[in-house]
């Protein structure tokens, strides 16, 4: 848009998301300085809304409920506006980002696991900006947050970081994981979110590959699995790979089955 | 605003009206940290907010994340909600609306998709028969403001939101110039807006 033209001409465009993000950018800008505009743009959004209204709904599976669950936890909410919470409709129009909005890759799991997948960079690492506001899994099923562990100190003190990065990953055999890593503290932590429930005798526990060295670097356990933070031990050196195989109870010194997540760190 | 609903004397409207300021209220309580508050409206606008995204990406999987951004954005940007420009529903769907357009701009198999697709689709979105009486009367009241627009205009908009077509996508597809779709978008806009009561 030049200055030459009515931004006017924009406002329904707008209101469907059919803009460029320059174009859709300039319209708010204009539309800030601008009280009519700004009305109109409002109300042509409400008017959009209602076409979505009237889209037949469908039910999300369980999984994604526990997930938010767990993540809203972890998940620092915005300080209301000074001027008093006069904000557009489209509150988004405030570039604001997401833990995991450039962190939603979905990787499949490498048939040979220990060597250092295609690396997929994760901009924006300093949106990560996450605090344990409570408890976890347990927790967040009775709606309670009393409880702040060993865990929660962890997984907080990694996304305070200012390199920390998510990334999410779906599990082979059901379910998915979130990691979250910083290579300045050398930690990291993994968001497991309806994993198969595992028959007594196994566990999962996780690894730390670089190259062909594996460490372990902990056993998943003493929570739910169906949705919890793990903070795994040991020190994330750089270029990591983490791993997540099934193994016996206690744990093993070397994997001894094929892995359900694999994600580089790199 | 919503709350015109219930000048329409519909069966359903005024629990239409309790439905939308309970999300509101939930909202609030949303924006003070309450994690059960965000249960329950997460019970109440997760199914729209899903539908409408897979309506536009259609691929189940990138939809459920797509969901998960949304809801995560809604909690930690409750505390900039204002209900005095518009209704708790319409500010999440809005939400939910940019970040499918978002996503469908972003993935290879957005450019990829079938154009055709987005005509072909055009119908479903006014004769769909749903079960839902919530549903059916919101549908009900797009497609009645919807037949008051040119042909042209219902077409462009269709497309726009339900396709997710950028602008000059729809202009391509529909065989006019960018400048003709903008207008359209907006006269027709502005006309369903009338038509439905939203001032």
């Amino acid at each position: 848009m030049t200055e030459h033209n009515d931004p006017r001409v924009d406002s329904g465009a707008f209101s469907l998301d059919a803009l460029s993000v320059e174009e859709a950018q300039s319209f708010r800008s204009a539309a800030a300085m601008n009280v009519d505009l700004q009305r109109e743009s409002d109300e042509l959004l409400q008017t959009a809304a209602i076409l979505g209204m009237a889209v037949d709904p469908v039910d999300p599976p369980a999984q994604l409920k526990t997930t938010l669950m767990a993540l809203i936890m972890l998940t620092p909410q915005l300080p209301a506006t000074p001027e008093g919470r006069s904000v557009a409709l489209d509150a988004a129009a405030e570039p604001v980002a997401l833990p995991l909005q450039s962190a939603t890759v979905t990787r499949k799991v490498q048939s040979r696991w220990f060597v250092r997948p295609t690396v997929y960079l994760v901009g924006a690492a300093a949106a990560v900006a996450l605090f344990v506001g409570g408890g976890f899994a347990g927790a967040v099923i009775t709606g309670t947050s009393t409880t702040v562990d060993m865990q929660a100190r962890g997984v907080a003190q990694i996304s305070a970081a200012p390199d920390a990065t998510m990334e999410r990953t779906a599990a082979a055999g059901g379910g998915s994981a979130t990691l979250m890593w910083s290579k300045s503290l050398g930690q990291s932590a993994v968001l497991v979110s309806g994993l198969p429930a595992l028959a007594s005798g196994s566990v999962y526990e996780a690894w730390y590959i670089n190259g062909t060295t594996v460490v372990s670097a902990g056993v998943l356990e003493g929570r739910d699995s169906s949705a919890s933070w793990f903070m795994l031990k040991g020190l994330m050196r750089d270029g990591a790979t983490i791993g997540v195989t099934i193994e016996p109870t206690g744990g093993s010194d070397q994997p001894t089955t094929a892995p359900i997540i694999a994600m580089a760190t790199a | 605003m919503l709350r015109l609903v219930t000048t329409d004397n519909e069966p359903g409207a005024s629990a239409q009206l309790e439905f939308v300021v309970t999300v509101e209220t939930l909202l609030e309580r949303v924006a003070l940290g309450e994690h059960a508050a965000f249960a329950e409206m997460y019970d109440r606008v997760a199914p729209r907010v899903l539908g409408l995204i897979r309506r536009l990406l259609i691929d189940a999987a990138q939809s459920e994340e797509v969901a998960q951004e949304v809801f995560l954005e809604i909690w930690r940007t409750a505390t900039r909600f204002d209900a005095q420009r518009g209704a708790a529903l319409s500010w999440i769907l809005t939400m939910a609306h940019r970040r499918a357009v978002d996503r469908v701009r972003a993935s290879q198999s957005g450019h990829d998709r079938d154009m055709k697709i987005g005509i072909r689709d055009l119908d479903r979105d006014f004769d769909q028969v749903t079960e839902s009486v919530e549903i059916r009367i919101e549908h009900e009241r797009v497609k009645r403001a919807m037949i008051q627009l040119t042909a042209l205009q219902r077409e462009a908009i269709s497309l726009a939101y339900y396709g997710g077509y950028s602008h000059s996508e729809v202009a391509s597809l529909l065989s006019v110039p960018i400048g003709t779709v903008k207008t359209r978008l907006r006269d027709g806009m502005i006309r369903l807006r009338d038509a439905m009561g939203v001032a």
